[in-house]
């Protein structure tokens, strides 16, 4: 599914939140990474996060 | 097709309402024509309701008959009112127009014939035809200028450039795509703002065709957006038909058939107390300006009544002299010679036919708008026609037409500012004034003031009179919108705020 640049963002900002707070981190991360919202996307661009979005129906 | 036109009561067209099957005394005999159809008007000019009118019989005093006050001759038994709107333009009698119906008449109803126009496909080139269909296989609709950009450099650049010229297309526009819940009305007004607040500095002025003045500039783009009745300064330019279009007898008959001259544009109206009479000096260089004779003013004068008219060609007076001797009475008269129509239509003040170049086709500019009289002359071109006058264009051509005409005003207001603001930003403006379906203004009075919501209607403008109504009237808010959920503190449905967020468990079933 191709999101929205504001789904994107809701999606990586929630995850960071929780990588922040202590939530385990599911894919491998160099080192020197630190920042919850780098390591958020790291996450989003290889499509791990366990977030999805629900969207309301079209317009009929 | 014939039919009975008529003007009645709304008392009484409230009481044919109210049957749906009728029987009609009326003071009116209609001739032998088969007739089914009428049309009723409140005012004489414009037909508010159309009835099937089933039979024509003559009048007998029946206790199912409703009737007209005396003088009754024959019943009309009408079937079904329906409402439409029709215009006094619309019907011939005896082959003729009239400008206000005062009781019954027959008249018949001007035929329009329908010629089907191409349609858009089928105006489309071969060629740029091919190109969007080969967008359409790779699902997406190029926009109809590139196509035609794209087919005319086909066959220099090769079929291998072609296709990626396509994808690059398409690549660009998916890029460019407004993503859904992006704050569009915020970006429009802000985009149309501040090229505004360039124009004021820079106008204010007026730009004209000799003395004809034209608002532009900023004044013109509040008017526009305030959706005022009537323009500050409306005008009209005309276009006459192909075929005639070059002729310049065609074009003067047309100037001199629109342009209203009153007897006050051509003369001085002298009144002697004295002699207690009315005397009007023709000025004969304004004469000649406004192509006036003699006769038409003289002709024109005959509509005053319980005159003694006395016209003079030699010396270009007319004197008009009331029967009854009072000052009351000569006061009315000469009142009423100032504003007297010599010919024109009304609304009409000033009308100019130019010539854009040298062997190019006439066209006219007028001050004053009157679109619906003008575009049943014969000689115009009414599908080029065009007038200022928005709410005029609601009313005669439609909502979509006034759709239309509050872009393009809008764009050639800022355009001959040389100012340069995305169409879209126009289009979102012009469609959010018109989608109702009448045209309204953007501000208190119309978008903003008409919202569906209580909160954002209080939030904007005297909140207390809101609240107080939707508590009296038990309102409901449906928190759909920015304003309201920005006061009971929740995300707004816009941006990052729309997007419902779902956890996405157990990878492996996915």
């Amino acid at each position: 599914m191709d999101f929205t640049k504001f789904e994107k963002a809701r999606i990586v900002g929630s995850r960071a939140l929780q990588i922040s707070m202590g939530a385990p981190v599911i894919i491998d991360v160099p080192r020197s990474m630190s920042d919850p919202v780098e390591i958020a996307m790291l996450e989003f661009e290889n499509g791990v996060i366990p977030i999805t979005i629900k969207r309301a129906p079209a317009n009929p | 097709m014939k039919a009975i036109v008529w003007k009645d009561t709304k008392k009484n067209i409230d009481m044919l309402l109210k049957k749906h099957q009728v029987k009609y005394a009326v003071d009116f005999a209609p001739s032998n024509a088969k007739i089914e159809k009428g049309y009723i008007s409140t005012d004489g000019i414009n037909f508010q309701f159309e009835v099937a009118i089933g039979s024509v019989s003559p009048f007998k005093d029946d206790a199912d008959v409703l009737k007209k006050k005396t003088g009754l001759i024959s019943v009309l038994t009408l079937e079904e009112l329906r409402p439409v709107n029709r215009h006094i333009s619309d019907f011939r009698f005896n082959g003729k127009k009239i400008a206000k119906l005062t009781g019954f008449m027959e008249g018949e109803i001007k035929e329009l014939d329908l010629v089907p126009s191409a349609t858009i496909e089928e105006k489309i080139d071969p060629e740029v035809r091919k190109v969007l269909a080969d967008a359409k296989k790779m699902s997406f609709d190029m926009p109809l200028s590139i196509a035609v950009k794209i087919a005319a450099k086909r066959a220099e650049i090769g079929e291998k450039s072609y296709k990626k010229l396509i994808k690059l297309v398409q690549e660009d526009l998916v890029r460019k795509a407004i993503d859904p819940y992006e704050a569009v009305g915020i970006i429009a007004a802000q985009s149309i703002g501040e090229p505004g607040t360039q124009m004021t500095m820079r106008t204010f002025h007026f730009a004209g065709v000799r003395e004809m003045n034209v608002t532009l500039g900023l004044p013109r783009l509040i008017e526009i957006v305030d959706a005022r009745r009537i323009p500050s300064t409306p005008s009209m330019t005309i276009y006459l038909r192909k075929d005639l279009e070059k002729s310049e007898e065609v074009a003067r008959r047309v100037v001199k058939e629109i342009e209203n001259t009153t007897v006050l544009d051509v003369a001085d109206v002298i009144t002697d107390v004295n002699d207690l009479t009315v005397s009007i000096k023709l000025d004969k260089a304004k004469m000649e300006e406004r192509l006036v004779e003699f006769s038409d003013v003289s002709f024109a004068v005959e509509k005053v009544r319980q005159v003694n008219i006395t016209p003079d060609e030699k010396t270009r007076t007319i004197v008009l002299k009331p029967q009854q001797e009072s000052f009351k009475k000569l006061y009315q008269v000469q009142e009423q010679v100032k504003v007297l129509t010599i010919k024109g239509l009304t609304g009409i003040k000033r009308a100019i036919a130019r010539k854009e170049s040298q062997d190019g086709p006439y066209v006219i500019y007028t001050q004053g708008s009157n679109l619906r009289m003008v575009m049943d002359i014969e000689e115009v071109d009414p599908y080029r026609i065009t007038t200022n006058d928005i709410i005029e264009i609601s009313n005669v051509l439609g909502i979509e037409a006034a759709r239309n005409a509050i872009y393009n005003e809008s764009e050639r207001t800022l355009q001959e500012q040389g100012l340069e603001v995305d169409r879209r930003h126009l289009m979102l403006v012009a469609d959010m004034m018109s989608f109702t379906g009448s045209v309204r203004a953007v501000g208190r009075t119309g978008i903003s003031g008409r919202k569906s919501s209580v909160l954002a209607r209080a939030a904007f403008e005297i909140t207390t009179k809101h609240l107080l109504r939707a508590g009296l009237l038990g309102e409901t808010d449906s928190l759909t919108g920015v304003a309201e959920n920005i006061i009971v503190g929740q995300p707004i449905t816009l941006g990052t705020g729309s997007v419902n967020l779902v956890y996405r468990g157990n990878r492996k079933s996915d």
